[in-house]
Parts: structure tokens; sequence; C-alpha cells
């Protein structure tokens, strides 16, 4: 028995906004706009892309899958798993790393009683190592749901996760 | 044109020309892993850098357009410094081992690194190591290897039509592969073989199986489509290793099909038959090659003399070779009838004395290329003829728009400007509405008729149109109102006219005479026979059948199941023997297969191609042009005495020369009724064979049937037809005629129009399909 799954379509309101992109671009080169309807799909739909979107995402822009799938693996903040409540992306690139990156990163991991990449069991968490996030003037530096948070010192991480973890998203 | 000097040699180039190309042209070598010549330029590897004088750094030749008065030095310290620094950088990450890499000896990577490489390397950290993964049946994937040169990608991109590969994550994370876990679907994916430099996609059939430098190349042709392809066929020892495509620019340029690279699995199969085998009443029995044609050609005799000649049938396979289909004509004359047919896969044969010689195309792959606009009527062209989709897509990418009338929304893998798909049924009446002819039924929808128009009035503006037409016209109910209807409509867009015919050599069956209304060289006979399915339904005494599996090969297969079974004779030459088989026939002549014979087979351009035998018959197996002269010879037949196939060839070359009418069309309006039918409330059949299944080699090729779509036991409809007859997608119907019934599933498909069954034939669940009235039956 075959049994055909119902497909998912990108809903509406996403469709109109991808439309809206397009038109910046040459009618011929749906693809530009593989970036923002994954960053569309992603913030609707808990903060992290299922293969289903991605294929939704080809299907509408009439892309073949794999186009989408190098877009979606590309870029770091493009999630192919679930992440918690919240995101926690902490620099260790060389600024941040002269100033410790490497020291807060452990401890976060410590208090946090995760690994980077993961997530706290209780959902809220998610913890990620980033790329130079241009704040290099004051490291060490992070981005918590999607807010800046610079010269960091263990005091006042541990202040934002505890806030985190109290449920208050910023 | 500009002046350049590389190595000390003045050479002219046109201007913008890469320094790459200029130096390919004149046989100078730059090593080069992305560069290819049929793809675009990625110049990511960097392997071409070359020495310019009066400039700081290399730069890549692959991507350095040339300017007057360069001077360019592909060996100077600095180049080859650069090259080397390259060339190690190349190898960081890449294993050492060849010793048991498939494409160790043939390897761009491994000729290169002797060549331009230094002898050791600096790097002592880990190497990346990368998971390998399936991307199906003809490929085996090592990533470890890759060197991320993406032509695989390209080749998707640019040729194929379809991105199967990709390439993901980045930085060092970065990999080859395809979407999340698929495998590739392109059905010209077998070239990623070929375009890969180094060891990373390599074929997964000839996986471990022998060293190239071992093996002995055999040009031949891929008789699988009308096309033809070059190939080359690779042996060692009487087997067969692999195939690799020839190349031939008027042909298949450097590709292949799937179907083609892939078919000689077939070959050396476990069903091919070792010795004659004759029905006895004690059993089949084996006999010899002395006994079998003594014993055939008294029971022939004895069969005609009973019932006369006129209750004889010959059918033969419209891949044979020229000289078997010549010798079949011969032989099947001589007994006195003139039911003789090649065209296993049509129905309406109404115009067949107005037909032209050959069904031959007066174009060529490059006038498809060049073509400004492009009509695709009734065909499935990309499973039909893989490799001219490639063409179709240079014309797209000349410009050009594509058009397509079908019976059934297939999926192209190339861009389509408008499409018209309606009911098989109504096929006639829409190409009769686009060519502006009068009087007709009328019961095509407004929309339906304006579309028509609007994409006439296209075509009709463009400078150079082509029409392509396949399956879906020649085996359709009224291919001959089609084909007065399209002729009209060729003539008023002034096009050029492509038939994708049945078979690797159907021109070849047109002119050697395996057609029941005309003999060798189109020569009218004194009463015309019976077409193959006519034969069928007339259910003869006697039938001959020559490379064919009635039951999987013929469009009824239900009436040649009947005819043959009731047969007091049936004689089949096959290079394979089957249970089905066993229940039909009386003797079964083993016949060698395209890879163990020479021949010539004519492609649908009209080039004569010409193959040589790569390894001897198997077994007892004889060429079929031997054991039609030789059957011929035992039934004292006059002027079967040849020596060699060459000799056939050129028998039949000289009759073809002295034949009075080149072409012979006069196939117009004036000369043909129409036909035109109302679309009924019953489902209409559409039929069609599996791409991997279309002939009994391609059938026992192991990894072309794990590629095969479209073969399982499914009947697809429309989900309004679901709805009305309350079927849902998935369930178990039962489809019945007057007397057999077959089990199916059923698939709900948008894809199918309206009031339409779409089934696959070349598969044993639809193997009793007659022709006539179908029903389905819920479980
Ligand atoms: S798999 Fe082969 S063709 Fe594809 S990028 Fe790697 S080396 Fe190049
Ligand atoms: S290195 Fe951390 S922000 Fe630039
Ligand atoms: S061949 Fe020129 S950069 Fe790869």
């Amino acid at each position: 028995m075959i049994k055909k799954q119902k497909k998912y379509v990108l809903p509406e309101n996403l469709q109109n906004k991808i439309d809206e992109n397009l038109k910046k671009y040459p009618s011929d080169h749906r693809q530009s706009a593989i970036l923002y309807a994954l960053r569309l799909t992603q913030n609707d739909n808990g903060g992290w892309i299922r293969e289903q979107h991605m294929r939704a995402v080809a299907d509408y822009l009439k892309i073949d899958y794999i186009a989408v799938y190098e877009v979606a693996t590309f870029y770091s903040m493009l999630k192919l798993k679930p992440v918690g409540k919240s995101l926690v992306s902490v620099c260790d690139n060389i600024s941040c790393k002269l100033k410790g990156a490497d020291n807060l990163l452990s401890f976060i991991e410590e208090y946090l009683q995760i690994k980077t990449g993961e997530t706290t069991s209780d959902g809220l968490i998610t913890l990620e190592r980033a790329e130079c996030l241009g704040a290099c003037v004051n490291a060490p530096s992070m981005i918590v749901n999607d807010e800046y948070q610079e010269n960091l010192t263990k005091d006042k991480v541990q202040q934002i996760l505890d806030n985190l973890s109290n449920g208050d998203n910023h | 044109m500009v002046k350049i000097v590389i190595d000390g040699h003045e050479l002219q180039a046109s201007a913008g020309d890469m320094i790459i190309e200029v130096a390919d042209a004149a046989d100078i070598y730059i090593p080069r892993f992305c560069y290819h010549k049929k793809l675009s330029i990625a110049a990511n590897c960097r392997m071409c850098l070359v020495d310019v004088a009066n400039n700081g750094k290399s730069l890549p030749a692959c991507a350095t357009p040339v300017v007057e008065g360069m001077q360019i030095s592909t060996k100077s310290a600095k180049a080859l410094y650069s090259q080397r620094s390259v060339m190690e950088f190349l190898l960081i990450n890449h294993p050492l081992d060849c010793p048991i890499c498939d494409q160790g000896g043939e390897c761009e990577l491994q000729d290169l690194s002797m060549g331009y490489g230094w002898d050791s390397s600096k790097f002592t950290e880990e190497k990346r190591v990368v998971a390998d993964y399936n991307i199906g049946p003809f490929i085996t994937t090592n990533m470890t290897r890759c060197i991320h040169c993406t032509r695989c990608i390209r080749f998707g991109k640019e040729i194929a039509g379809v991105q199967d590969l990709g390439l993901i994550n980045r930085g060092d994370d970065v990999e080859v592969r395809t979407y999340v876990d698929e495998t590739v679907k392109s059905n010209l994916s077998g070239n990623l073989i070929d375009i890969c430099p180094v060891g990373a996609l390599n074929s997964k059939p000839y996986a471990f199986q022998a060293r190239s430098w071992e093996l002995k190349s055999t040009a031949s042709i891929a008789p699988h489509d009308c096309l033809g392809a070059n190939i080359f066929l690779h042996t060692r020892e009487q087997k067969i290793f692999r195939v690799v495509s020839k190349d031939n620019q008027q042909v298949n340029d450097i590709w292949l099909s799937d179907r083609d690279r892939f078919s000689y699995l077939g070959i050396q199969h476990s069903e091919r038959l070792p010795k004659p085998y004759f029905k006895e009443s004690n059993g089949w029995i084996e006999k010899n090659w002395h006994d079998a044609l003594t014993l055939t050609s008294a029971k022939l005799k004895i069969n005609i003399d009973k019932y006369t000649p006129k209750q004889v049938a010959g059918i033969i396979s419209p891949n044979s070779t020229f000289e078997e289909l010549y010798l079949f004509n011969k032989l099947i004359r001589a007994l006195g009838t003139n039911n003789i047919d090649h065209r296993i896969r049509e129905q309406d044969f109404s115009d067949q004395e107005f037909q032209p010689l050959s069904p031959t195309s007066m174009m060529s792959a490059d006038d498809l290329q060049t073509s400004d606009g492009i009509l695709i009527v009734g065909s499935n062209i990309g499973v039909e003829q893989p490799l001219l989709t490639i063409d179709i897509k240079s014309a797209i990418g000349n410009g050009a728009k594509i058009y397509v009338i079908n019976p059934i929304d297939h999926k192209f893998n190339f861009d389509i400007a408008e499409k018209i798909i309606v009911n098989s049924a109504l096929l006639p009446q829409l190409l009769a509405v686009m060519g502006q002819y009068d009087g007709l039924p009328g019961e095509l929808a407004n929309s339906i008729v304006n579309e028509a128009r609007s994409i006439f009035a296209s075509l009709a503006n463009c400078k150079k149109v082509s029409i392509v037409t396949g399956a879906h016209l020649y085996q359709h109910k009224h291919a001959s109102t089609m084909r007065v209807l399209l002729i009209e409509l060729q003539k008023q867009l002034s096009a050029k006219l492509m038939y994708l015919t049945q078979g690797a050599n159907s021109t070849g069956a047109w002119l050697a005479g395996c057609i029941p209304h005309r003999t060798t060289a189109g020569e009218i006979v004194s009463s015309n026979g019976l077409s193959a399915l006519d034969s069928f339904k007339e259910n003869l005494q006697t039938y001959i059948l020559f490379g064919i599996e009635p039951e999987l090969d013929c469009l009824y297969p239900g009436n040649a199941m009947n005819a043959l079974k009731q047969a007091s004779l049936v004689i089949v030459c096959s290079p394979y023997i089957t249970e089905q088989m066993l229940g039909y026939a009386d003797i079964v002549l083993p016949i060698a297969t395209f890879a163990e014979t020479d021949g010539t087979y004519i492609n649908l351009f009209g080039s004569k191609q010409k193959t040589s035998p790569a390894i001897l018959p198997i077994y007892d197996c004889k060429p079929g042009w031997e054991v039609l002269r030789d059957l011929g010879n035992s039934l004292d037949i006059a002027g079967m005495e040849y020596q060699s196939n060459q000799e056939v060839y050129q028998e039949v070359t000289d009759v073809l020369q002295q034949t009075k009418y080149s072409n012979r069309s006069n196939l117009n309006k004036t000369t043909k009724s129409l036909k035109f039918v109302s679309q009924s409330a019953d489902l209409n059949l559409l039929l069609e064979w599996p791409e991997n299944s279309v002939d009994c080699i391609t059938r026992r090729s192991y990894a072309l049937q794990q590629a095969n779509t479209f073969s399982k036991p499914l009947a697809y409809i429309n989900p309004e037809d679901a709805d009305r007859l309350s079927l849902i997608d998935g369930e178990q119907i039962i489809l019945v005629q007057q007397v057999c019934e077959f089990p199916l599933t059923l698939s709900v498909e948008q894809y199918v129009p309206k009031n339409c069954l779409y089934i696959p034939l070349g598969i044993e669940a639809t193997s009793n399909l007659t022709e006539g009235k179908i029903e389905i039956k819920k479980c």
C-alpha cells in the first residue's frame, strides 16, 4: 500500500512575503529568495527548519531541493535541528578568544550542564559557538535571541542565563 | 583576433577566449580539474595556474581571457611552482588509496600528481574523512576522495537539467551530497562517473571488477532507442565489464543515457538460452544446430503445406540490425506470405500506403539545437530519448521556447514555455485546431482552443521551428490522422519534423522491408500482408518471432499471447528463454545480442552506424543473421548463401541504390480521411513503457531495474475520476477485460488527465492486456 503523505505547503502569508522579496530580483533568478524564504519559515516554525520546510520552499520557488539544502546547511543562522526557547551564540573568533571566549564557553557549558550545540533538558536554552560577530571592540561578545551582549564577564553571563532560565527572553 | 605567445609558440586567438581553450586548440597541455569543455567555468581548483608576463601572481588559465600580446608560460619555474603548490594543497585531504580505487589508472588526480606534483608533502596532520552514502544503483560514492571541483554539480544544472548533487556545509566541513538522503534522479546520471576527475563518483556495477588497463575496448552502438548512442564496450576474457561513451558530435556528443550505459548487465544474464530448444511430446530438449535447423525447416514446411502460407506471420524486433531485418524479410517473403512487421507498438496503419520510404527525420541534432521554437507532440522525450533533451536544453540556452502537447503531464528536465495536456482521445482534435483545420466535431473547451491558437501564433513568429513527436503519437488509435495533421502543421510553420521512432532501427526496418505492404526499398507487394497486431488478432497457425518477447514488447500483449497459444507452430529466435516463452513456443533458437555480433543500425537522422562484436556469442548462440541465413539455406531459399554479414549489407545497399523513389510521401489531408473520436465516458487507456524496460536486454539489467520508475504494478488516474468512481489512492483494484482480470494498485495523480487510465506495459502485471474495453473493479 503506498500512501502519499500530505504535502506541507508554505502558508499564504509567507508566500506573499516571498513574492514581495522576489520582486527585487530578475524573474529568472528565483533562487535569490532562498535565504529570505528560509528565514521566514524558520521564524514561523519555532526557530528551526524541518525537512518538509526545505521542500516547500524549493517547490514554491520552483528550484531543485538540493539548492535549498545547500543554503540551509551553509548559514549557521539557519537551524536544521530544534533549538531551545532562547539561543545563545558565543563568539570564539580571534578577538574574543584573546579576551577569554574559551573560558566563557566552558563556564556556560558547566553552568547549563550541556555541551556546545546542545539544548538544556528543560528546552529553554540552546548554546552554540559563532563566528566573529563584528563586535570585536567590545570582546568577548555573544548574541542572545538576536541581541548583542558585549564586554562579557562570568557574572554578567550568569545573570543573563538566569534571566533566560526564568523565562525572561530578553 | 589577437596574437599571443604560449611557451614560445605564437598563436592566433579570438579575444575573450580563455587561455586554456587556446592552449588546448594548439595542443599545449595545461593541467586542470574543475575545467571541463562542456561545462561552465568555476575556476575553483587553481590547478591550471600559468605564468603570464607582467602579472604578479600566476593566473588560472581556465578563467583568464586572452588579450593582445599576452606572453604566457605554462612551464616556467613560477608556473611549475604554482602548480606544484596547488597539487600539494589538493592532496592534503585526499586518501592514498589508489591501489583499491577503481579510478586508478584513469584518474586525473593520479596522472597530474605524477606530472605536476611534488614527491612528498609537508602535511603531517590528520586527514579529513567524509562518510559515503548511497545515491542509487549506478554510482558508488567515496567522498573522502572528492576534491570539490564541482564538475558533478555543474553537470546536473547545465546538462542533466536536474540538480541532484550540491555542496553542503561550508569551510572544511564542505561535502558533495544529494538532498538529505535522496538518490540521484536524472537518467543521465551515469555521466557523473566520467565527469568526476577523481575516484569520488564511480560505477557501482563495475566496482572492484577489473583494472582499466586490462580491458579491451570495442566500438559499438547502444541499440535501445532510435538515436543509437556511440559506445565502447570494455571487455576482458569474453566478459563485458562496462560501457563508456564514445564521442560523436552528431549523435550523443560525449554523453550516454543510463539505459545505454548499464544495459550490458543484461547480456550475460542467467536466462540466456545455451542451445536450440525444442518442445517434444515428452518435454523440452536441447538440440545441436544442425538438427535444429533441419527440424525447424521440416516443421515449417509441413505447417505451410497444411495451412497455406497465408497462415504464417513473421514479427521482428525493431531493435534488430539492418542485416537481420533484411534477411528476415527475404526469408518470410520466400515462404509465400506478406505477413511481416516490426511495428509492434502501433495500432493504426491506415496511412501506411502514403508513408515515405522510411520514417527518418529530415533534420539533424544540430537543427534541433538551433531552433528557436520547438513543439513536442505526444512524447515523453526525456524517457524516450534522454540524450535529445541535452540538445533541447542547448536550444533553450540560445533563446528557444518549448511548447508541449501531451496526453499526460510528463515532467521534463527543461523549461517549458506553454503546454496543453488533454486526454489522448482529444489529441487529434487539438492538432486540427492548431493547424486551423476546419470541419471538426468541436469538442474542445474554448480555453484549450485559445491556448492552442496562442501556441500556434508564437510558433509562427519563430524563425526556425522543430516539431518532435514520439510514442504517444505512434501508439495512438488514430495515429494516421495525427500524422496527416502534423504534416499540415509542419507546412504552415515551415517546420522540420522529427519522429522519435520505436526501437533502435525503425528506419532500417522500413528500408529492409519488414512491413506488410512493401518489401525491400519500398517496392510494393502484390497484396498487403497483415500488420503485427492484425496477425495476432487473426489467430494464425504459424508465427516466427525474432528478438521480441510479445508479452512484454507488444502494444496489446494479450492479443499476442492468445494468438501464440492457439497457433500450431511458434518459432522464436531469442537470446533468452523464459517460463512464458515455454508456454507458447515450440522451437526456440538462441541468438546473439548486439555485443556479440556485427551489424548496422540506422538512427532517426538516417545515419548508418556499425557495430563490431566485443565478445564471442556466449554458449552455442549464433548471431541473428547467421541463424536466418542457415534457416534460409535449409529451406532451400535461393540467394541466401552469404559468407559474412558484410555481404548481406552490400546486397541490401545495392538494392536500395537501385530504387527509383527516394521519398514517396504523399500524406496529406486529401489522401486520407481524418478520424476524430469523441471523448467517451469510459476511461481511455494510455499505455507507456517504463524507460528501463524497453527491450529484452534492458529488462534484464539489475541496475537498470532498480532505477526503473513507472515499472511497478500501478494504475494511475486523475483525482476527479477517483472521486467519481469512489476509489482511493493506494487501493487495490482489478482491471477487467472480456476474458482476463489483472490486479493493480491505484495511484491517484494530478498529472493524469481526466477520463484516463494510465498504466505501464512491459511488466508482468499487464502482460495480458488486450485491445478493447477495460473496467475498474474494486477489490
Ligand atoms: S564528486 Fe568528483 S566531480 Fe564532484 S566535486 Fe567531488 S571531485 Fe568534483
Ligand atoms: S572575534 Fe568575536 S566579535 Fe569579532
Ligand atoms: S581548471 Fe582552472 S581553476 Fe580549475
